[in-house]
């Protein structure tokens, strides 16, 4: 996908831009708010990557003018500022996502991702389905080739943030801010866990499985490993 | 005392406050002396007038009843008084001649001035003209009348008597305002010298402080005066800012502690992998692991970071009503799995609905880090309960488990920020997790106290403030 970033700091933008370019996207670097703007302005991006702390313009008030102009290309914003109200403030002023520094290049791509692919309109607002795997919004209700799988209403939500991001990686993080609103990191494989659980219900005796742990970095709920 | 001493003494607010006092005192004082000796002159005068005019009375009555001999006796017989209040009689005959009395003529000079209209002037008596020797030459005040016959009575009272008793009360009246205005000096200078002593005392303690010594504190008097009372707030800043001063090390000492260990293992890979030839998939080994030191370098990094946020207090986070009971049973489901994975029970026990001001998120990361604690430590088949309390003292989060606990004679040390023990030390995690709960208990003014489960551990979060707890 075409992606912009604006970000000063020259070493973390030529990271960014080789790992970016290597990940089979192509990427415009602006170096301040200022230029950073003009070329969201001209518009033709998938996504912006933003960096908060600009010289010129601040990152936050770039997205800010792209949003009253109408412009609603997602946008991730990169922060060096890790505390709750920044997400917050991040979040009001336009941006679709918040990662704090330091954060994982993986992390990063997987939420530029979520984030592009989010804009998607949905095939149907209240069946979600992947293979076999159908989620009817309405009647909460889950199956697997026809089979009723019996879900706790955590889990429900779990799959459906999967299902709406399959064949997507998505992190841990990603999770736990999503499916359980939690903004910090635990120390124990909890995420792990409620994974496994979920796996066993939609995947044991079925074929093929859905549920990929991606080492490293998440899980991938996709029919193609 | 020296000089710049005296200078410093007599800049301070007491010594100056009594000056000014000093000087109104003065004013004051010499404006009531006035209107003293105004008032008591009046008296005296009048006093005198009157009893001048009586004994005048009486002198006419006799001649009037008795006739100019008996005047005559009876001046005769009270010219014999005198003395410094006396009385002085002149009588004469129709030609102006002296028949009796005991002044010696007439007033010569200003005669115009003795009016015989038989009411009492003053009049102007030289001090020839009366035995007494050493009063002045002054008005006496002076009552005559001429009879029918055309003889002369004239009446006088010295004042000297009056006039010393009005000197005396002036020199008392003086004397006293010097006695006041020196003893207010005298006040003024003890006061300033005693709040000296005191702000000294001050002074002392914080130049020590910015010399580099933060445990000292001012001395209190004890006497819970005022000074004790601004004593007592510095010292309470000066706690506040040595704890976060401590906090500040003790991040550091964290920040030195956890990053170095991964920080060096990370390293020392990265320079053994290239001190020889290596396969492509050995490098990409290497990596995966170094990978791995930086995500437990970015985890502890930022726990070190969040403590730092809940240790700048409110200032920078948001505070709001916050529903005890919903984060914990969110905790609980939460972890759940977890705990079921390990063989454990986590239940739930709330007995009332508890709403804290505070910050959901930290909150919530608080109980997470206790609850992963109770799970990490403790063995299969064992109970890990979370009781969310709220009564009129305030509301309570509990966490117990039936793991090993934490010995009596650590847990001191463990509320102590960012103390770890032994045990944690060597098992796996950053180690800041008790640290973080204890920096956003802080935050809530939370108190966390560890207790025994006989067998286990129970931390609570206790927050203050019934009335911010709904029941």
């Amino acid at each position: 996908m075409h992606i912009l970033l604006i970000e000063d700091d020259g070493d973390a933008a030529g990271y960014l831009l080789k790992g970016l370019n290597e990940s089979g996207h192509s990427v415009d670097h602006a170096a301040d708010g200022e230029d950073g703007l003009q070329l969201a302005l001209g518009g033709g991006y998938e996504a912006l990557i933003v960096d908060r702390m600009l010289p010129g313009r601040d990152g936050l008030a770039v997205i800010r003018m792209l949003r009253a102009g109408g412009d609603r290309t997602p946008a991730l914003v990169l922060s060096a500022l890790g505390e709750v109200d920044d997400r917050v403030t991040g979040l009001q002023a336009g941006g679709d996502d918040y990662l704090v520094k330091p954060y994982a290049f993986s992390e990063l791509l997987a939420r530029l991702d979520a984030l592009v692919r989010r804009q998607r309109p949905e095939e149907s607002d209240s069946r979600i389905q992947l293979a076999d795997l159908v989620m009817d919004l309405n009647a909460h209700r889950v199956t697997r080739a026809g089979r009723l799988i019996r879900l706790q209403s955590r889990e429900f939500r779990l799959l459906n943030f999967l299902l709406r991001h399959q064949r997507q990686v998505v992190t841990r993080t990603m999770l736990l801010e999503q499916v359980w609103d939690y903004h910090f990191d635990p120390q124990t494989n909890v995420v792990d866990v409620h994974i496994s659980r979920l796996r066993t219900k939609i995947d044991r005796g079925f074929a093929p499985p859905l549920l990929h742990t991606i080492r490293g970095v998440g899980y991938k709920l996709s029919d193609t490993p | 005392m020296t000089r710049p001493e005296l200078k410093r003494l007599f800049r301070t607010t007491a010594v100056r406050t009594s000056l000014w006092y000093a000087s109104l005192y003065i004013l004051l004082a010499g404006a009531a002396l006035g209107a003293y000796h105004w008032a008591t002159s009046r008296y005296v005068d009048a006093q005198l007038y009157a009893g001048l005019h009586d004994e005048f009375v009486d002198l006419r009555n006799t001649e009037a009843a008795q006739g100019f001999a008996a005047l005559r006796r009876e001046v005769v017989a009270r010219s014999r008084g005198g003395g410094p209040d006396g009385r002085y009689y002149l009588l004469t005959d129709a030609q102006g001649r002296k028949v009796a009395g005991n002044l010696a003529r007439w007033p010569r000079e200003r005669d115009d001035q003795v009016t015989l209209d038989e009411t009492v002037h003053p009049a102007w008596i030289d001090d020839d003209m009366y035995p007494n020797v050493g009063d002045e030459d002054e008005y006496w005040p002076a009552i005559g009348k001429r009879f029918a016959d055309g003889s002369i009575l004239l009446l006088t009272r010295s004042v000297a008597q009056a006039d010393e008793m009005q000197l005396f009360s002036i020199y008392a009246l003086s004397g006293l305002l010097v006695i006041i205005v020196l003893l207010a000096l005298a006040m003024g200078v003890f006061m300033g010298r005693t709040i000296l002593a005191r702000i000294d005392n001050i002074t002392a303690t914080s130049e020590t402080i910015i010399r580099g010594d933060l445990s000292r504190r001012v001395p209190l008097s004890g006497r819970g005066d005022e000074f004790d009372e601004l004593s007592g707030r510095l010292n309470n800043m000066l706690d506040r800012i040595e704890q976060l001063m401590q906090g500040m090390r003790d991040v550091t000492d964290n920040v030195a502690h956890d990053l170095r260990r991964p920080l060096a293992r990370l390293r020392n890979r990265l320079d053994v992998v290239l001190l020889g030839e290596r396969h492509g998939d050995e490098y990409r080994r290497v990596i995966e692991e170094s990978i791995r030191d930086t995500e437990e370098l970015m985890r502890s990094f930022n726990a070190i970071l969040q403590i730092a946020q809940a240790e700048a207090g409110t200032l920078r986070v948001k505070m709001q009503p916050v529903d005890l009971t919903a984060i914990a049973a969110q905790g609980v489901e939460f972890y759940l799995p977890l705990a079921q994975q390990r063989g454990q029970d986590l239940s739930l026990r709330a007995t009332a609905r508890a709403t804290v001001h505070g910050n959901s998120d930290l909150l919530a990361q608080a109980l997470g880090n206790l609850l992963e604690n109770a799970i990490k430590y403790s063995p299969r088949g064992t109970q890990v309960q979370v009781r969310v309390e709220a009564d009129a003292t305030g509301a309570r989060i509990r966490v117990s488990d039936q793991g090993p606990g934490i010995p009596a004679a650590d847990r001191e040390r463990v509320l102590q920020r960012f103390t770890r023990l032994d045990q944690a030390r060597s098992s796996p995690g950053n180690g800041l997790g008790l640290s973080l709960v204890n920096a956003i208990a802080g935050l809530h003014q939370a108190h966390l106290t560890f207790g025994d489960n006989r067998p286990g551990l129970v931390v609570t979060m206790v927050f203050p403030g019934g009335e911010r707890a709904t029941v």
